[in-house]
């Protein structure tokens, strides 16, 4: 593994344990202020994968403002879908570097497995997928400025998402 | 024009104020309910989902599968998926364009009228002179047709004409359909996600409670996301509306105008040339009045809302779902966004933004109404608890809230969105459907 595949998985190793632990605000510390997060619906297609993702239709199109809304709404005390809070787990893994920009900007792939666990529900629900994202900054802060995650499903098991991907 | 005023016309509905909890979880329920959906109408699609010749879409009424495509005549039809060989699904994609279908296992084509054109191996071992190949065209659905851009399909061929089933109810959903000169259009492709609840416990949330809005999405007003604040659900609050049952559904109305639901002012104004005059009147002058949820029994809702998509700018969406039931206590999710088809390209991005961030597979507010679904289905799950009744009291014998309003639409129309009337109604018209009479409790 490269160095900067190294950091890239640092960072997002990091970045899963902050959203599992609940640390919303320190999550969206981790964006740039021109985040572009996006994760298009998938709906089954003759031919190539990648014509499956809808370019209009989306489960996340979110901005700065738009996740920083989500992430205060889970702060309220009538937030009744994490209250009691959802067990999440987020598995990252096959991380890679894309490409680079210079020394500010690398493009990274890498696979995500999300497992939701709530209440005493001795199942799970499991969403697996590809996450591209575009990592800005020096050695000391890496950011989050563009994420999009490519979900293996089409039909989402779950009820509601109601943490990030 | 029936217009409603005066004293309260005697409504059988508003006798329903119990309902016997054993319909989300009963084997029995569930075996009345498929006979209900396979001899009535069902959604398919947006008729704009499917716009060029070859286009097609696969969806379902319970657990037939169904091919809506238009044909490369233009003309579009419902067919089962099914090949007439050895049955084998011709289709296995969700969303496409195509010129043929082919069935995998012997390699049965056919072509998007639904017409066998080839077969392998036809001529001789079928017949010397090859098939009959008309008499092996895809099985059309017995009945489909089009309203408003709405395909509807049914498994009954003796099922009544859609306009006639659609009733009082087509007068509201001209509210939406023909706000714009043009039409609707979809945005995009539909979410799917399932819920572990039975189908009408959200179909009833869609289709009469106004009133879990003030608690259960509390939150959503708290961080300003929302266009109401707390003050709106007071009992003099202008989301204090108007509910209305008319035909097989229902629809509330906030007493807001379109400019206050976050329209544009080349929106408002094409509004109101565009509606028809009952529809105008009613919406732009006996008012303002806007609609907020609707809902078409038995599992069809609408829902015209709205979400901030930054500090200053309120953005409107018009969701379409469909409560597919694929099991007594399992509920697959369909959601569409649609949009007014001459809107600006900027106002359906801002609009499908404002949808996602609020309802759907993500939404803040659907996470919560997510939560209060299965939640109830699992208390539902209990011998004992499913004896516990449910009541439909709110707004029985409070004047204001099952009292007729003058209100120059169709249907019973009530002077306020905090009432049960809706949901009793949902369950006069399951009982009939179901050609039931509980007596719960």
């Amino acid at each position: 593994m490269s160095s900067q595949a190294e950091r890239a998985a640092e960072f997002l190793f990091r970045e899963a344990a902050l959203l599992d632990h609940g640390d919303l605000d320190g999550w969206v510390g981790l964006l740039t202020d021109d985040i572009e997060y996006k994760v298009p619906v998938r709906s089954t297609r003759y031919g190539r994968p990648e014509d499956e993702f809808s370019r209009t239709s989306f489960h996340f199109n979110e901005d700065l403002f738009s996740l920083s809304k989500r992430a205060e709404r889970l702060k309220s005390a009538f937030a009744w879908a994490e209250d009691p809070p959802t067990r999440t787990r987020h598995f990252i893994s096959n991380v890679y570097v894309v490409d680079r920009d210079g020394d500010e900007q690398i493009r990274v792939r890498s696979n995500l497995m999300l497992v939701r666990t709530r209440f005493d529900d001795a199942r799970s629900e499991v969403l697996t997928g590809e996450r591209t994202d575009i990592l800005r900054g020096g050695e000391e802060s890496l950011r989050l400025a563009r994420r999009t995650v490519h979900l293996d499903q089409t039909t989402l098991p779950a009820g509601s998402i109601s943490t990030f991907l | 024009m029936k217009t409603t005023s005066g004293p309260a016309t005697f409504t059988p509905w508003e006798d329903i104020d119990r309902v016997d909890p054993s319909v989300y979880t009963d084997e029995a329920a569930w075996e009345d309910e498929q006979r209900v959906f396979a001899t009535g109408w069902n959604f398919l699609a947006h008729e704009s989902e499917i716009p060029n010749p070859g286009d097609f879409v696969v969806r379902y009424i319970l657990r037939d599968s169904i091919i809506v495509c238009r044909g490369k005549d233009g003309v579009v039809r419902a067919f089962f998926n099914v090949c007439r060989h050895r049955g084998m699904q011709v289709c296995r994609a969700e969303i496409g364009n195509t010129k043929r279908f082919t069935c995998p296992y012997h390699g049965w084509l056919y072509d998007t009228t639904g017409r066998l054109t080839s077969l392998p191996l036809e001529r001789p071992f079928f017949a010397a002179d090859g098939l009959d190949r008309e008499r092996y065209s895809l099985r059309e659905l017995p009945v489909m047709e089009i309203i408003e851009g709405f395909v509807f399909g049914s498994l009954d061929p003796g099922v009544a004409a859609l306009e006639a089933f659609l009733g009082d109810y087509l007068w509201y959903l001209r509210i939406h359909t023909r706000r714009d000169p043009a039409g609707l259009e979809v945005i995009g492709e539909p979410q799917r996600w399932l819920v572990q609840a039975n189908w009408k416990i959200g179909a009833e949330n869609f289709m009469g409670d106004s009133y879990h809005a003030q608690y259960t999405h509390r939150s959503v007003f708290e961080i300003g996301l929302h266009p109401n604040t707390a003050s709106d659900f007071k009992g003099t609050g202008r989301r204090n509306g108007v509910h209305v049952n008319a035909g097989p559904g229902t629809m509330a109305f906030a007493r807001q105008s379109a400019a206050e639901r976050g329209y544009p002012d080349p929106m408002t104004t094409m509004f109101e040339r565009s509606l028809p005059a009952e529809q105008a009147r009613l919406l732009l002058h006996d008012g303002p009045y806007w609609p907020t949820r609707g809902h078409l029994f038995p599992n069809l809702s609408l829902l015209n809302a709205g979400a901030r998509t930054s500090e200053d700018n309120l953005v409107p969406f018009l969701n379409l779902r469909l409560w597919r039931p694929l099991s007594a206590g399992v509920t697959e999710v369909w959601s569409w966004v649609l949009v007014e088809r001459s809107a600006s390209a900027e106002f359906k991005e801002l609009s499908a933004r404002a949808y996602t961030l609020t309802f759907g597979t993500t939404g803040t507010e659907e996470q919560d109404d997510v939560e209060n679904f299965t939640s109830m289905q699992r208390g539902l799950y209990g011998r004992a608890s499913t004896a516990i009744d449910q009541v439909l009291v709110m707004g029985r014998g409070v004047d204001q809230t099952h009292t007729a309003v003058d209100w120059s639409g169709p249907g019973h129309a009530v002077g306020t969105t905090y009432t049960d009337s809706g949901n009793r109604y949902f369950h006069y018209l399951y009982r009939q459907a179901r050609r039931v009479d509980e007596q719960p409790g």
